[in-house]
């Protein structure tokens, strides 16, 4: 899958320098025909220069950019058949729903007929036909991005490129627009390119998840493979492991807090897995669970447990099942 | 908020209006108290400039119409501001996407360059020009007159422009040329767009400024090249009837009609808005 072979975008070693500051250095990443690729981060981690790059609005100041075998590189944006969906949407303000998803086909000189059919399809792959004579200004911050998809995908791009697409919408229409977007990838097929800083977004839409810290990649692959086993403290602290300790024969492990069990401290050592004693220094209570901070030995250890009879200042055992411990490099 | 507090902001509010009722009221007579004045003085049928006004006629109005100088000075007043505004636009508004989109070293003096006649003394700027084109280099009079009346005006072109330009999204240029739209076709298909509300603000604003200015008028005026501002003060300056109130009335009236389209246009928000921010 990472050989590059049917990569529709490939980047070799690209970094970008601003000044003394390098927002991205030689990132290596290959991104497959058809499927969703998610460059995820915290903020300055250098995904967005990534996308730019990709997008042909930054120059790399190393390295090489292919789009479709191509060396890219140097392309001006308008060259590169990219479909590219801004964080602010960017709708044209002066021009209606169906101008803004037709402009693309526009000024390719495609014909009105056919920049008509292809305009009513995108609206409707995004499930607005009915809106297409309104302006921006008249639409739903959610319309406004389902009119900046439809204007990307109308020139059927190569490569279709979403910069923290659902990040300026509200808790409710993010969940459900998420959904929207796996199913539209899904149906048009084409090859996507997310940037976002939101984990559970990437866990569920993406194929491939591109972690980057400082401008580096920490960690690549689909996520079943990166969650359960980050490679570093960086990556596990980013994916929400929240425990950082070192055990007995491995080194500096992680666990999730939802792994960690709490047994009285009578109890002896499970099966599978080590203990330590601890004493419950703070209980937060969450509707559907508990969060259980624990001194272990000066350490403090988060568990996550739906059993509510325990007590703050009580003396317990804290477990680690074998099963769920991470070792990371120290 | 508790319903509380916002009860007591209510009643507050409720005990401030007769104050700010009588503060409102004052402050529209003493705008249009003497427009008012003006007005009536020009329907009048006497011929001394007196209040209230003896009688009604037009006849002030026919005798404006009839005297040379200010049929001369609204002309000259209407090719100067139009002329004015056309250029200053068409050097202002390239300039303004220079300082705000292009990378160009020192942006802050240029744009500082640009904003500086509005700060000058308009008459140390026309007795510059006089000096340096008129005497100078003799050039014509009303040749002058359309330089300092541009150089007034470059302010707001470059000013009101750069408001809506700092308003609008980067982005959608990025987005045009994502698109596939080059840089040319970019710029006459959104950029200028977007661009429109801000350029007819700053060509109504710089139009009203040009025709209003005196000083700067009144220092390059030459043989025949005397403003309307200009000719109406001369006028004042000998005669003192009601000639000069009439005009001023179609002055007012002209600038009410301006005013209507331009809010229909733009909007007044998006004309005064644009140049504070």
């Amino acid at each position: 899958m990472m050989d590059g072979s049917d990569a529709v975008v490939r980047l070799a070693a690209v970094s970008r320098r601003f000044g003394d500051v390098t927002a991205v250095d030689g990132v290596d990443l290959a991104v497959p025909a058809g499927s969703l690729t998610a460059l995820l981060g915290p903020s300055g981690c250098g995904k967005t220069t990534t996308l730019r790059m990709i997008a042909g609005y930054e120059r790399p100041t190393a390295g090489q950019i292919f789009i479709d075998g191509r060396d890219a590189t140097t392309l001006a944006p308008e060259k590169r058949n990219i479909g590219m969906v801004f964080q602010s949407y960017a709708l044209f303000p002066h021009l209606t729903v169906a101008k803004n998803v037709g402009f693309g086909l526009k000024v390719r000189g495609v014909a009105r007929e056919e920049i008509r059919t292809r305009v009513h399809a995108a609206l409707e792959l995004v499930g607005l036909s009915d809106l297409s004579g309104r302006r921006p200004r008249e639409l739903s911050g959610g319309q406004q991005q389902r009119v900046a998809l439809a204007r990307a995908i109308a020139i059927r791009p190569s490569v279709l490129l979403l910069d923290e697409p659902l990040s300026n919408l509200d808790a409710r229409l993010r969940v459900q627009m998420r959904a929207e977007l796996a199913r539209i990838q899904r149906e048009s097929g084409i090859t996507t390119i997310l940037v976002t800083h939101d984990q559970e977004e990437a866990l569920q839409l993406a194929d491939q998840m591109v972690i980057l810290d400082s401008g580096r990649v920490a960690q690549a692959g689909h996520p079943r493979e990166i969650f359960p086993a980050p490679a570093s403290r960086f990556v596990a602290t980013f994916l929400g492991y929240e425990n950082f300790l070192t055990l007995p024969g491995r080194g500096l492990v992680t666990i999730r807090p939802e792994h960690v069990e709490v047994l009285p401290e009578s109890d002896p050592d499970p099966d599978g897995g080590q203990s330590r004693p601890g004493t419950i220094s703070h209980i937060t209570y969450r509707g559907t669970d508990s969060l259980v901070t624990l001194d272990v030995a000066g350490e403090t250890v988060l568990a996550a447990v739906k059993d509510s009879d325990l007590r703050e200042g009580t003396r317990v055992r804290a477990v680690f099942p074998d099963d769920h411990v991470v070792s990371l490099p120290s | 908020m508790s319903q509380s507090a916002a009860r007591a902001r209510v009643r507050l509010a409720r005990e401030r209006r007769p104050v700010l009722t009588v503060l409102a009221v004052a402050a529209y007579l003493i705008m249009i108290g003497p427009v008012i004045f003006v007005v009536a003085v020009a329907f009048t049928a006497g011929s001394t400039i007196t209040f209230p006004p003896e009688g009604f006629s037009l006849r002030w109005f026919g005798a404006a119409a009839d005297y040379g100088p200010f049929l001369d000075g609204l002309w000259t007043s209407l090719l100067v501001a139009a002329g004015a505004t056309v250029i200053a636009l068409a050097v202002g508004v390239p300039a303004t996407l220079a300082i705000h989109r292009g990378r160009l070293p020192g942006r802050s003096v240029i744009q500082n360059l640009f904003l500086s006649p509005i700060v000058l003394p308009e008459l140390v700027l026309g007795l510059a020009l006089y000096q340096q084109l008129m005497v100078g280099l003799g050039v014509t009079a009303s040749g002058v007159l359309l330089v300092g009346h541009t150089l007034l005006l470059l302010p707001y072109a470059v000013r009101v422009t750069g408001a809506s330009l700092t308003l609008a999204d980067p982005a959608l240029e990025e987005a045009a040329r994502g698109l596939g739209a080059g840089p040319v076709t970019t710029f006459f298909r959104v950029t200028l767009p977007v661009l429109r509300p801000g350029i007819a603000a700053a060509a109504v604003l710089g139009f009203v400024t040009s025709f209003n200015n005196v000083p700067l008028s009144l220092l390059l005026q030459g043989s025949g090249t005397a403003t309307l501002p200009v000719a109406m003060l001369q006028y004042v300056q000998t005669s003192y009837d009601p000639v000069v109130a009439a005009v001023s009335v179609v002055l007012l009236a002209a600038s009410v009609v301006v005013a209507v389209i331009a809010e229909r246009l733009v909007g007044f928000n998006k004309i005064f808005g644009g140049i504070g921010s």
